[in-house]
């Protein structure tokens, strides 16, 4: 009974919720990097009239060379980001 | 406290309204004067040097703004260099240096040092004497483009958290916590902004008047209008005898305007330059 309780639990956890707990994960990641992109537009060569603040944000940001050259080259991010903005004026 | 400010056309006199306009709220209470022209002239009316100095009972301020951006940039670098990697500080130095250079800044620094005065408090008046009118709009809509992308900004980072939150639980997070502080602290300004006084100096020329036009249309307020040099003679050269036209039957105009509303302002500005 006791084995077919650690299957059944771990069955439930590989099919179900680590898919959605890894699905959450990535989501953040992406708002995450929608922070990133939008406080320092001008990394991926669009104005940003207070990139002179985006300085000071700079020490909260957890930025590794990787997600620098993801803001700088993936126009993808670009597209991704219009996409779900809402408050664009 | 409470803001004032003035403004208008380069070289009609913002500057000396703004020390007499100091000088009579000083006699009712505490009162700081700015600088937030480039060209700042606050030193050269007091006869006095320096970024800050007291006379007559105001506490005066006309901060450097080249120097007031190295040194914040400075400090912002320092902290961040102090937590990354040797690659990465390669990869944003040239940001900082760019930053520390870039003449755009300057209004941004000179809306910190507003800001930073206003609300420290310490004071009952503030008077800002502002750059010439291109300046001075720039400066009005800043703040508010500002607060909204520090809104935005705090808006994704809490989706983010949400997000976090459910795998992980919830934790502090050092970047809400700040971009709440600067919402809350730039929300604060605007208010003061908002109750703030507007003093308008002119003068009768044509040029004064279709820029205070354009201004005020575009602001569309006003608490003071001053029109400034109507008394002293009016030297034009030749070349400008046609303004002189419009100009002369000002000199007998009433020197200011009783409770202005900015659109009688206009009509009046309209009619006579017809």
């Amino acid at each position: 009974m006791g084995k077919l309780k650690d299957w059944l639990s771990g069955f439930f956890r590989g099919a179900f919720s680590d898919t959605l707990f890894a699905d959450l994960e990535r989501e953040a990641k992406e708002v995450e990097e929608i922070v990133l992109v939008l406080a320092l537009l001008q990394f991926s060569g669009l104005e940003n009239p207070f990139s002179f603040y985006a300085l000071e944000l700079l020490p909260f940001m957890e930025i590794t060379p990787y997600s620098l050259r993801r803001l700088i080259s993936k126009e993808e991010r670009l597209g991704y980001l219009f996409s779900r903005f809402e408050g664009w004026a | 406290m409470r803001l004032f400010f003035v403004a208008g056309k380069g070289g009609v006199g913002k500057t000396t309204v703004a020390a007499t306009l100091a000088y009579l709220l000083s006699r009712k209470g505490k009162t700081a004067l700015i600088s937030t022209d480039l060209a700042h002239s606050l030193g050269d009316f007091f006869a006095m040097q320096g970024e800050e100095f007291q006379v007559a009972g105001i506490r005066v301020l006309q901060p450097d703004a080249p120097s007031r951006l190295r040194e914040r940039v400075k400090n912002w670098e320092r902290e961040f260099f102090s937590n990354i990697s040797p690659t990465l500080r390669e990869d944003f130095s040239p940001f900082f240096r760019f930053a520390e250079k870039d003449p755009s800044n300057y209004d941004l620094i000179m809306l910190e040092e507003v800001k930073g005065l206003a609300l420290k408090g310490g004071q009952e008046h503030l008077v800002v004497d502002s750059g010439p009118t291109g300046q001075f709009l720039k400066f009005l809509f800043l703040g508010d483009k500002l607060l909204e992308w520090y809104r935005l900004l705090r808006r994704w980072r809490r989706k983010y958290l949400k997000l976090r939150e459910m795998t992980k639980g919830k934790t502090q997070d050092a970047m809400e916590e700040f971009l709440e502080k600067r919402v809350q602290e730039t929300e604060a300004f605007r208010r003061l902004m908002q109750g703030a006084f507007l003093v308008w100096v002119t003068e009768p020329t044509a040029l004064s008047l279709r820029e205070t036009l354009r201004a005020l249309t575009q602001i569309r307020r006003v608490d003071f209008l001053v029109v400034n040099k109507v008394k002293g003679e009016i030297a034009l050269p030749e070349s400008l005898a046609k303004l002189r036209r419009i100009e002369l039957p000002l000199l007998d105009e009433e020197p200011t305007f009783a409770s202005p509303s900015w659109e009688k302002i206009a009509e009046r500005i309209r009619e006579i330059l017809r």
